[in-house]
């Protein structure tokens, strides 16, 4: 008998552990915190080193996911309790309200333009506003409604609007144009019990706080953006349709400087490397150019971690086909401009040994990654660093230190894209002898026990 | 009478990827104006879920029977939209795809002209969707059999997942052990060792039943189709059985002598030789390309396991899939390069791995001219990063790291040796970051350069002058030891393995996946499968990874017992058709024969093994030959449809 596997969390690495799992007809539940998977590839612009465009290699796969009939998503929730052993873990998943009921929802989007309520909008980080109600993204997996209840005035009345109100429900106005008659205000969160032979752990990565590093400046000055809002910026479905503006004035910026490293290799804030920071800079240089190729791009780095296939004749063709200019140096302090908001970078440049000082309009950080927070509920060890604890790193790289729960993608270090889409397929194959009942042959490779309870 | 053909264009944008040059607006409004096109509209990104239901929806709606989507190139996204036609009740070969992205928008700047070709290529594909025909697939039960061609950890990996799950497994290598290179490598980490590693795969694999081990072995033909492929397996001789017990007494027999390859030419091996301790199977060997065979050691041996008779033996497998686990070469630097080979005291990262292993050479001592050295000089990018003249362009991934572990190791060995690393960039991505730390507490010192470093040799000893780039001069460092960090090079007998498999490789001469980020072990042949360093340089964990992700992509393929065949095959038309057999000649997967039908010579296809390259088709004199989806009467439609006349 086959039984099914638990994916936590749809990042481009829980949808192909989904698939590969799902292809062999072997049943998955795909649970993930977000409205739609997708995970951050959804909010990347194109990809390195071979720049396709993250949408056009990711919606095949999202789609591929809806599609298949051996996988069930269960979206806006989170696990909360994981019990038993390998071959049969007994798992309790908290579904938060989305106040919309998604067997009636189409995704046709009337509720959405009609709400007249704002709230900053996630997707594009706070770059630019989405309605209380609302669909991820244009090419959200599954496309439904969700309403935000913090922001929505019906579900968390204004003190002052409640008084008025005397009692009387507020707005409703999405409830009044949904055609599908979707929308349910007194939808309670729910808990899904389910059974499992294995669980794949997926839940990647958030970005560190770069509020915490005050010598750049983030979230003071203006034009200050973290690599994530920089793809926002520059994709065609971002909030300014790929224009790359300033926050400040809405101007082109002519010069641009990519800060690497930033809470990253420091010892104050957090020792790992990130991975693909450096290639994302990269990346994103070209792209300025593409779209200005008036603009002049300069990255600040340490080392220029070119590990991956094809990663460093990326870098060349930076240098040597679109001019990119590479300072080996750490931008000691960002001071901005106050009449211009232009900011002004200190560094020291290790080839000269100078502190010297630089003008740019707009500068990107590259801010450190962190993985998300899963233990508890999730009964794992952390490495050092705060991943997931692999086993044995040799001997069976994708295993947790508890027996029938892997790990793969970000969770497990950071990583780039093709680096988490192999770790998913390698869980998946450990999985899925489980799942078709050769737990003992999963055993022999990597001995250890289960849990209690 | 034929159904009225009703067809639906969709243009996508494809973000900026299209429209930033294409009015697509303009391109979706001509195709309005074609003949049989009942609806048309443009989108954002027509491979989405949202414009993939605008595609099912209207094939209800307005009773659709062909499809046209100009967008991306049809290796991007066709089964993609043929899968949209299926959902709805189509049948999925009466899609067309004009290619207005690769074809179009991504090669040119002038958006009116661009808009005009456009324009041009949805008309092509327009006319041409008014003649598909529904087609149907084929569906052939498949082997259970997997070879896997590599026995490295890449290849140990996906033997042992591939036999949990009841597969039978015949892994081939080509030397004479399994182990691949991770076996050379002293210690990976501060308590494990290479060869343990390998060591314990070795013990699961030889216990396990269903994986067949072949060593000394080559796949020398391929053939067939996925599921059903035909391999056959060449056993070169190994000139010793399993009566051998090791005892060894053949050794002092044997008065061939050569460098032995397994310590990186540190030492030296008889002609017939135990590669290493652990070598699986445990046999000796004889190297047939240095032996004289004057038989001295079958004089010696008291077990009769030494027969120079045998010969190579040849296996013929059906199997499912095929998984290349090839591994990689390392960089060997030219003679003179940093001289090396020139002095005894430049040596490799891989034979510095050999000096610190306890089964090596010097029993894990590092003892060089017979004392330790007291300096210790690495130069990373040794043959990658484009740092010399003959580096390859790409970075070894593996050598930043395996350096500083080695050079932390010989710190905690001998503290009073002086350890410098000279480099361009540090790699130490993710985690191992904590090890360069590391190596900075211990006081490894590193000195970065640009301009590779000079080694010279005087009389006092080596040096090594180095333009230093933080302090921007030149540094004169006299040292005992220089250990050049030798990156990763693609086999040099990979050309034979791609000849035979018919895979491709990339720029880099390593072999290219099917899609560098979202496909990295499947190649381009369904069925044939990639995994370790014999796609780009990894390092031991991230090719046990792609063992087990390698094989998972097999257990999908072959789960099920059956796999459908796409039906855009060669149809002879018999008719016409007149035996002359141009075809068969042509054929480059053997695919057509000639067969006598009541009297008649006629080509016959055997659709399995047809991969619709539609070389035959081109070669047919009389036109009997023709393939499914792009018939004569389709294309010439299509060129009518530019050129006028249509
Ligand atoms: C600015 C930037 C640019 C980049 N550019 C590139 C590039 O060009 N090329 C490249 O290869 N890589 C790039 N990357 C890296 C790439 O984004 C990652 O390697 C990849 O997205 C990791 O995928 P993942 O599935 O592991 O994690 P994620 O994408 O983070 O997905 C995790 C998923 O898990 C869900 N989740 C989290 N916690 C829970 C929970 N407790 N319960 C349920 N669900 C949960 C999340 O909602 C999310 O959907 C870039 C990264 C950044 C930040």
């Amino acid at each position: 008998m086959v039984k099914p596997v638990l994916v936590i969390g749809g990042g481009i690495a829980g949808i192909q552990a989904s698939l590969d799992l799902a292809e062999q007809n072997i049943p998955v539940y795909l649970v993930d915190k977000s409205p739609s998977i997708g995970g951050k590839m959804a909010q990347l612009d194109k990809t390195f080193p071979t720049l396709d465009c993250a949408s056009c290699i990711l919606t095949p796969k999202m789609s591929a996911v809806l599609r298949n009939k051996n996988i069930k998503l269960i979206m806006y929730s989170e696990v909360q309790e994981v019990k038993g052993r390998a071959g049969e873990f007994k798992v309790k998943i908290l579904k938060k309200p989305t106040y919309v009921d998604w067997d009636k929802c189409t995704g046709c989007g009337s509720c959405v333009e009609k709400c007249p309520y704002k709230a900053p909008d996630e997707f594009n980080l706070g770059l630019t506003t989405r309605k209380a109600i609302y669909i991820l993204f244009p090419q959200a997996v599954p496309r439904k409604a969700v309403i935000d209840a913090e922001h929505c005035v019906r579900l968390n009345p204004p003190p002052n609007l409640r008084e008025r109100a005397k009692g009387r429900p507020l707005c409703g106005v999405c409830s009044m144009v949904c055609p599908a008659k979707a929308i349910d205000y007194d939808m309670k969160p729910e808990v899904i019990e389910l059974e499992v032979a294995a669980i794949i752990v997926a839940t990647g990565m958030e970005l560190y706080d770069a509020r915490n590093i005050p010598e750049y400046g983030y979230g003071k000055y203006d034009n200050v953006y973290t690599h994530l809002e920089f793809e926002r910026l520059v994709s065609a479905t971002g909030p300014t349709r790929g224009e790359i503006i300033r926050r400040s004035d809405k101007k082109h910026p002519k010069r641009i400087a990519w800060i690497q490293c930033v809470g990253s290799r420091d010892v104050r804030f957090n020792h790992y490397c990130s991975a693909f920071c450096c290639m994302a800079a990269t990346k994103q240089a070209i792209l300025a150019k593409e779209h200005m190729p008036e603009v002049d791009c300069t990255i600040y780095y340490m080392d220029i971690r070119a590990f991956g296939k094809g990663f460093n004749e990326f870098v060349e063709r930076a240098k040597e086909e679109f001019g990119i200019k590479y300072i080996r140096g750490r931008v000691v302090r960002i001071d901005e401009d106050p009449d211009t908001k232009n900011l002004i970078l200190t560094y020291e440049d290790t080839s000269t040994s100078y502190l010297k000082k630089d003008e740019y309009d707009m500068v990107v950080l590259a801010v450190a990654i962190r993985p998300n927070r899963v233990v508890p509920p999730l009964p794992l060890d952390l490495n050092e660093d705060g991943f997931i604890k692999l086993k044995d790193p040799y001997l069976d790289p994708v295993s947790t230190t508890v027996e029938g729960i892997f790990v793969a993608g970000v969770a497990a270090g950071a990583k780039d894209i093709p680096d988490s889409v192999t770790e998913a397929s390698a869980a998946a194959a450990r999985a899925a002898l489980i799942a078709k009942g050769h737990l003992e042959e999963v055993v022999s490779l990597a001995d250890g026990g289960g849990l209690d309870g | 009478m034929a159904e009225e053909v009703r067809i639906g264009v969709y243009i996508c944008h494809c973000g900026f990827n299209i429209a930033g040059t294409v009015d697509v607006k303009a391109v979706a409004e001509y195709a309005k104006t074609l003949p049989n096109v009942v609806v048309s509209r443009d989108y954002l990104f027509m491979c989405s879920e949202p414009g993939q239901d605008l595609i099912r929806e209207d094939i209800k709606k307005y009773k659709l029977n062909r499809i046209v989507v100009a967008a991306c190139s049809p290796s991007m996204h066709e089964p993609t939209f043929r899968s949209v036609l299926e959902s709805a009740g189509l049948n999925k070969y009466l899609f067309e795809m004009a290619n207005i992205r690769e074809h179009c928008s991504w090669v040119h700047s002038d958006k009116e002209l661009a808009t005009e070709k456009a324009k041009d290529l949805v008309r092509m594909a327009v006319a041409k969707a008014r003649l598909l025909e529904p087609l149907e697939e084929k569906e052939i039960e498949t082997s259970r059999n997997i070879l896997v061609v590599g026995g490295g950890v890449a290849g140990m990996r996906a033997a042992l997942e591939l036999a949990h799950y009841g597969f039978e497994v015949y892994l081939i290598e080509k030397s004479p052990t399994l182990g691949g290179k991770a076996a050379l490598v002293g210690y990976v980490e501060d308590d494990v060792k290479g060869s343990e590693i390998v060591g314990k795969m070795i013990k699961l694999i030889s216990k396990n039943p269903r994986i067949h081990v072949f060593t000394n072995s080559e796949l020398v033909e391929f053939k067939g189709f996925p599921g059903n492929f035909i391999a056959k397996i060449r056993v070169n001789p190994r000139y010793v059985n399993e009566k051998c017990t090791l005892c060894g007494d053949c050794i002092p027999a044997c008065p061939v002598e050569v460098s032995n390859e397994y310590e990186f030419g540190l030492d030296k091996r008889k002609a017939i030789f135990y590669p290493y301790k652990g070598a699986y199977p445990p046999y000796y060997v004889i190297d047939s390309k240095v032996c004289t065979f004057c038989g001295e050691c079958v004089k010696t041996c008291k077990h009769n396991a030494i027969d120079l008779e045998m010969k190579p033996q040849y296996l013929d497998l059906r199997i499912g899939a095929l998984i290349i686990a090839a591994g990689y070469d390392p960089y060997e630097p030219p003679k003179g390069e940093y001289n090396y080979g020139i002095h005894n005291n430049v040596i490799t990262l891989f034979q510095l791995e050999r000096l610190l292993d306890p089964n090596g050479p010097t029993k894990g001592n590092l003892i060089i001219g017979g004392k330790v050295p007291r300096r210790i000089v690495f130069i990373q990018c040794v043959g990658s990063r484009n740092t010399t003249p003959n580096s390859k362009p790409y970075c070894s991934r593996m050598c930043c790291l395996t350096a500083i572990r080695n050079a932390i190791r010989i710190k905690e060995m001998y503290p009073d040796t002086d350890v410098i690393i000279l480099y361009k960039d540090i790699m130490t991505y993710a985690s191992d970051e904590r090890l360069y730390e590391e190596a900075g507490k211990r006081l490894v010192k590193f000195l970065k350069f640009e301009e590779p470093p000079k080694v010279t040799i005087t009389e006092e000893g080596l040096y090594i002058d180095v333009y230093e780039y933080t302090i921007q001069d030149e540094v004169r460092i006299p040292t005992d030891l220089v250990v050049l960090s030798t990156g990763m090079v693609p086999r040099h007998d990979l050309n034979e393995l791609i000849a035979v498999t018919r895979v491709s490789c990339g720029g880099d001469g390593f072999l290219r996946e099917l899609h560098l980020k979202l496909a990295p072990v499947e190649s381009p042949t369904k069925g044939v499968y990639l995994a370790g360093a014999v796609t780009g340089p990894k390092n031991i964990m991230e090719s046990i990874r792609m063992g087990s992700a390698a094989a998972v992509k097999a257990m999908t393929l072959l789960s099920a017992g059956k796999v459908s065949i796409e039906p855009l095959t060669a149809v002879v038309n018999e008719e016409i058709c007149s035996g002359c057999g141009v075809c068969v000649s042509v054929c480059p997967y053997e695919a057509i024969s000639i067969k006598e039908m009541d009297g008649d010579r006629l080509a016959h296809v055997e659709e399995a093994l047809c991969m619709g390259c539609g070389t035959c088709t081109a070669a047919c004199p009389s036109g009997a030959m023709q393939q499914r989806g792009f018939k004569d009467t389709q294309i010439k439609a299509q060129v009518l449809a530019v050129f006028g006349g249509g």
